[in-house]
């Protein structure tokens, strides 16, 4: 069984580290930059997580009760998250997968394979939870005085309380399947959460959290936290876990081993309970597994013999466009992005309607330039989401492109009109709309316009380009495309040329900020109108950029062998 | 119709295709053959303008992809050995989208559209989603494709693979029927038979070069001394596939 379980594991691992290798070869120097890249983020994060937790720890009087409360909370939102996360994965791995029929036709033990893929869902669902979570515990139990050996048993407390979702989602799956279609259940479970995930963001919007910043803020912190009360949840393995780090923090072994206990047998004891239940749920509904990669249980859609938009692809000027939206519309799994905007959108307006009237001692137009920068993340995302992976969407049916005499330029444009323009107008709506709220004047308005455009239109086009350079028609799911190499690309240059936009567009407005920021950094002195030199170069070095982005991308498209 | 010369492709370390030189004459079918691996589809891609070759001339109806790519789409028709297609439209979707890449318009796509389904018995499943269609009828369906805008040469990979034997028996009678009229067609298959049947003349590749181009007449001349066996003559043309094929496989 073991042997079994080792072979299998080894196979993913192999194709793991073979992804990263083709990638590292491909583009060497891009793979180095967002490593680099990727490693100051996370030493930053630690950093913060350092400075946070050193600041409640030394709150007199309540400061060890007070993070040892932030941890029972973590702990309690990790395991929902991690539920929602490993409950479309376990569908996914065990119902869904393309190499299910490959590997029952191996001669393995059933429970080896159970245990694989049950680690795969594992691994899936909670690589960010551990990258992010157990590094925190690590520092929550160093900063109580514990050595190397206990942070690391904490770290393993968070591991084991990842495990809990997960066999619940599996055997949630395998008892649903048995009734209902593989697919259908995939995406009743990925609309759930997002629907979920949505209702958690408006949750924490909900609470205002700048309302715990400067004077006051803490005691108002704490009143929150106070207010959460989950002692009462006995039955919740995320009780029992942070019981266990209390325990473990306060040094009292006794009561820590109480609950180790508790956490490890019931660890245990539900593993087993999955192998031996599992066993037998799987069986019977196997067949389900290979019905549903023949596509059994998909949205069937009722095809208008000649809708609107089914006689435009007979057009030769709008022929792209309308097979762009035809094929948007038709796909089950765009919908669920779209009710992830709506979010998005909700979340917004929300958001102004809750503006403070006097910023941290600034101007509202401080604030509406500010709250820009906010929307063209929203915009990178969708960006990132709609335009880069549109080229990989058109999946191996690219080679029609390539065989027919439109031209690429004709593509392209499709892309933009379809996927690139509604971002544009996406975002110059919201701002505009939330600027009038915030009651700008005209020329303010025009200027913030102005900069939304440019915002947006820049990583609209660095989607466009990269999304070209980086085209993958055989992955078999675009979205994927989002966490290549490209997609990673596009969100750091986005991210820093949205703030490079924000920051210039600050200073130039705010002789506080533009002070501040000449003092602290080696910024420049933007104010007496020096920014538009700035400004100007900057948009040239842009622009040139995308024109020779968009022009390599177009020749890869032209004779790029994918 | 074809004329390549000298023709070379490379990716990173490994030549695909090797200074390859062929003619392929108008109103002729030529049948290209070749082991796995040896330049087949590399040869085809770069005749369907998907791919540049890295040296030589590649001459289509005497024009060259660089300078006349749209010209020699619009006349020619490509069938791929894998049948990809947008999944999400219908068939006639298909058909009127590709027309329109080619001009073709209105009421003379759909005619020419509804024509070819009804001829590869696609008719009645015109509005259904491709994605429900079977291999064989998606295979059936890019051949209609390939036609709808009545090419003069027509480049088709392992055009039999997937189909059923009356979808064959059509197909092989349409590739004749498509030389009648004075056009091309350029073939690869791996099945010696389909290529004997078929084929004016025959191209072997091997390791990214033409091993052997004859007429068919030649051809069985060949065979005859090989006791009447085209799988002899190739398998003696590419006796050293074995050994080269360890040796070609790209280390990671």
């Amino acid at each position: 069984m073991i042997h079994d379980y080792v072979v299998l594991d080894r196979l993913g691992f192999y194709q793991l580290k073979n992804r990263f290798l083709v990638n590292f070869q491909r583009n060497p120097i891009v793979m180095i930059l967002l490593l680099c890249l990727g490693g100051l983020f996370y030493w930053g994060y630690l950093e913060l997580s350092v400075m946070l937790l050193a600041f409640i720890f030394k709150q007199p009087v309540y400061g060890v009760l007070l993070a040892t409360k932030l941890i029972q909370i973590l702990l309690f939102i990790a395991l929902g998250i991690g539920l929602m996360s490993s409950l479309t994965n376990a569908i996914a791995h065990f119902y869904l997968s393309r190499d299910l029929e490959f590997q029952f036709s191996l001669p393995v033990n059933l429970n080896s394979w159970l245990l694989h893929r049950f680690f795969q869902v594992y691994i899936q669902s909670n690589w960010m939870l551990l990258l992010f979570g157990g590094p925190f515990i690590w520092i929550f139990l160093d900063l109580s005085g514990n050595n190397m050996l206990v942070c690391l048993l904490g770290v393993g407390v968070l591991a084991a309380l990842s495990a809990f979702p997960v066999l619940f989602s599996t055997l949630l799956c395998m008892s649903l399947v048995k009734v209902f279609p593989a697919r259908r259940v995939h995406q009743v479970f990925l609309v759930a959460t997002v629907i979920m995930v949505a209702s958690l963001v408006f949750l924490f919007r909900y609470l205002e959290p700048e309302q715990f910043i400067g004077p006051g803020g803490m005691d108002r912190f704490r009143g929150y936290i106070d207010l959460v009360s989950l002692d009462s949840q006995q039955w919740n393995p995320a009780i029992w876990a942070s019981n266990l780090l209390a325990a473990l923090s306060q040094k009292q072994w006794t009561e820590a081993l109480r609950h180790g206990g508790q956490l490890g047998g019931a660890f245990v004891g539900t593993v087993g309970f999955m192998l031996l239940a599992g066993r037998r749920l799987y069986r019977s509904s196997w067949d389900r597994a290979l019905q549903s990669l023949s596509g059994e249980g998909e949205i069937q859609l009722d095809i208008a013999k000649d809708s609107f938009l089914s006689r435009g692809l007979q057009y030769p000027r709008w022929s792209q466009e309308a097979r762009e939206v035809l094929l948007f519309l038709r796909d089950p799994s765009q919908w669920s992005q779209v009710f992830v905007l709506l979010a998005l959108l909700g979340l917004y307006l929300f958001s102004v309607t809750k503006l403070p009237q006097n910023p941290f001692g600034g101007t509202m137009y401080n604030l509406a330039l500010g709250n820009s920068g906010f929307v063209a993340f929203i915009s990178l995302s969708l960006a990132s989401r709609f335009v880069f992976t549109s080229f990989s969407s058109d999946g191996q049916a690219i080679w029609l492109m390539k065989t027919t005499p439109d031209g690429w330029v004709h593509f392209v444009r499709g892309k933009l009109l379809v996927y690139g323009v509604p971002t544009l107008i996406f975002a110059l709506v919201l701002n505009l709309l939330s600027g009038m709220l915030m009651k700008l004047t005209g020329e303010q308005l025009l200027y913030l316009g102005i900069g939304v455009v440019w915002d947006t239109a820049f990583m609209v086009f660095l989607a466009l380009g990269l999304g070209m350079l980086f085209i993958n028609p055989g992955i078999d799911n675009p979205l994927k495309m989002i966490v290549s190499t490209g997609g990673f690309l596009l969100m750091a240059v986005g991210l820093f040329v949205t703030l490079l936009h924000v920051i210039l567009r600050l200073t130039s407005n705010s002789p506080e900020i533009n002070l501040l920021l000449s003092y602290m950094t080696w910024w420049p002195d933007l104010q007496d109108g020096k920014v538009y030199y700035y400004f100007g170069s900057l948009f040239l070095i842009e622009a040139l950029g995308l024109v020779w982005l968009c022009r390599q991308g177009l020749t890869h498209l032209r004779i790029g062998d994918f | 119709m074809i004329r390549l010369e000298g023709v070379v492709k490379s990716y990173q370390n490994f030549v695909a295709v090797n200074g390859l030189t062929l003619h392929v004459p108008p109103g002729s079918v030529f049948g290209f053959l070749g082991p796995n691996g040896a330049g087949k589809t590399t040869t085809i891609r770069m005749l369907t303008g998907i791919l540049e070759p890295d040296e030589g001339s590649l001459l289509v109806f005497g024009k060259t992809y660089r300078k006349n790519r749209n010209d020699i789409l619009n006349r020619l028709g490509y069938v791929p050995d894998r049948p990809f297609l947008y999944g999400k439209l219908t068939a006639m979707e298909l058909l009127r989208f590709l027309g329109s890449l080619r001009k073709i318009q209105g009421a003379e796509v759909q005619r020419r559209a509804m024509d070819l389904l009804d001829q590869f018995n696609l008719a009645d499943f015109a509005n259904q989603l491709i994605e429900r269609y079977s291999h064989g009828m998606r295979q059936k369906l890019v051949l209609a494709s390939a036609l709808l805008h009545d090419p003069d040469l027509l480049i088709v990979d392992e055009p039999m693979v997937g189909l059923d034997p009356r979808a064959a028996k059509q197909v092989k009678e349409l590739i004749l029927q498509f030389a009648r009229q004075g056009k091309s067609v350029f073939m690869s298959t791996h099945t010696l038979e389909v290529a004997a049947q078929l084929c004016h003349q025959v191209g072997i590749i091997h390791k990214g070069k033409l091993v052997a181009d004859e007429s068919i007449p030649n051809l069985t001349k060949r065979i005859e001394a090989n006791d009447g066996d085209l799988e002899a003559v190739f398998m003696a043309l590419t006796k050293d596939l074995e050994r080269d094929q360890d040796r070609e496989v790209v280390p990671f």
